[in-house]
């Protein structure tokens, strides 16, 4: 029976266009932007699991994105709300919370086909309670082929409390591998790398995770999931976290 | 720390390899004195061709790896840019400039 579901699916699938601005990876970002007039929204779900100090942890952070290509080298995009829900001996006020808004802009340098590699920026700003939050990207790609290898460094700047006087720094790199197995179905792995900065001071230590991923594509759906195991033993971070992506295009 | 250091590296050495690698642009060839000639077999001047390069380098990775041309016959192209406009957000003009300069690249 799931042999015959199988059989169906691959049946249909390359019957249906391939729809356009899906991601391969759900933490490294491609440099490639949406055409100008399309409008999508993407859904993240993010679950994370079991700490080391707290084998009871559990997270799991949503996100509803609307994304806009506006020029061929330039794509904004609305994240109409961050909220999560965590839980685990470690947490603080168990429950429902949310983070914040946020405002996306990629805009794009170079091709990663036609030029020795592809470049683009990214700056996200959002806000929160008590919270401001500035990510600033580097987007590096090189498609060889069917094959995709994407590099993004990230620095991000966080601002908390009454009078936000927090100051919380991060520095992240993370690299994606991705082959196209078909325009509608993909396989890759990636790998991230966070050096929490607080206080703008020492370096924390380096956390490492990673992991394989999947993306899927029909018509003007697509979905991506990737799962990423710490490498790393830091004992305030999750051993696991999966990450999954839906996406509709309007 | 030496994990951190050793993953930087690694990480590091990764992306200056991909800052030297070649480009990989047999499926969509330059625009070239031969290629200006077999657009304008096809009445596509430079200009156009141009410009259906440019859309085929920025729109069709979007979503996959871009075809050997050559592998198509003209009919067969047509039809595939005419679905393909649709979610590439290709209007009528760019349609045709993507159109002609696959038709001249696979003449090559």
């Amino acid at each position: 029976m799931k042999c015959l579901a199988l059989l169906l699916v691959a049946a249909i699938l390359p019957t249906l266009p391939a729809y356009g601005g899906a991601r391969r990876f759900t933490y490294v970002y491609e440099v490639t932007t949406s055409p100008p007039g399309d409008v999508e929204i993407e859904n993240w779900v993010t679950w994370k699991t079991r700490k080391p100090e707290d084998h009871s942890f559990r997270q799991v952070d949503f996100r509803h994105e609307l994304e806009f290509g506006i020029t061929n080298k330039l794509q904004a995009a609305v994240y109409l709300a961050d909220w999560n829900y965590h839980d685990g001996t470690s947490v603080e006020n168990p429950g429902y919370s949310y983070t914040g808004s946020a405002l996306e802009l990629i805009y794009n340098f170079t091709n990663p086909v036609a030029d020795p590699i592809g470049f683009s920026v990214y700056e996200e700003i959002q806000v929160g309670y008590r919270r401001f939050e500035l990510e600033s990207k580097l987007l590096a790609q090189k498609n060889f082929g069917r094959w995709v290898l994407a590099y993004n460094a990230t620095l991000e700047a966080e601002w908390e409390g009454e009078g936000l006087e927090e100051r919380v720094g991060e520095f992240q790199q993370s690299l994606g591998l991705s082959y196209e197995v078909s325009p509608h179905l993909l396989f890759g792995a990636e790998g991230l790398h966070e050096i929490a900065l607080p206080e703008w001071s020492a370096a924390g230590k380096g956390k490492f995770f990673a992991g394989p991923n999947v993306s899927v594509r029909a018509g003007k759906y697509w979905g991506t999931l990737s799962a990423l195991a710490q490498v790393t033993g830091a004992r305030d971070e999750p051993d696991l976290q999966v990450r999954a992506i839906f996406g509709f295009s309007f | 720390m030496t994990t951190t250091r050793t993953l930087s590296g690694l990480l590091a050495v990764v992306a200056l390899l991909l800052a030297g690698c070649e480009s990989t642009t047999s499926n969509a060839p330059p625009i070239s004195p031969a290629l200006i000639s077999a657009g304008s077999r096809q009445y596509a001047d430079a200009r156009l061709l141009t410009e259906g390069r440019s859309l085929l380098l920025d729109r069709c990775i979007q979503c996959h790896a871009l075809p050997e041309t050559a592998k198509f016959p003209p009919d067969r192209l047509r039809v595939i840019v005419a679905t393909m406009a649709g979610r590439a957000n290709l209007k009528a003009g760019e349609r045709e400039a993507v159109l002609q300069y696959l038709l001249a690249a696979r003449s090559l």
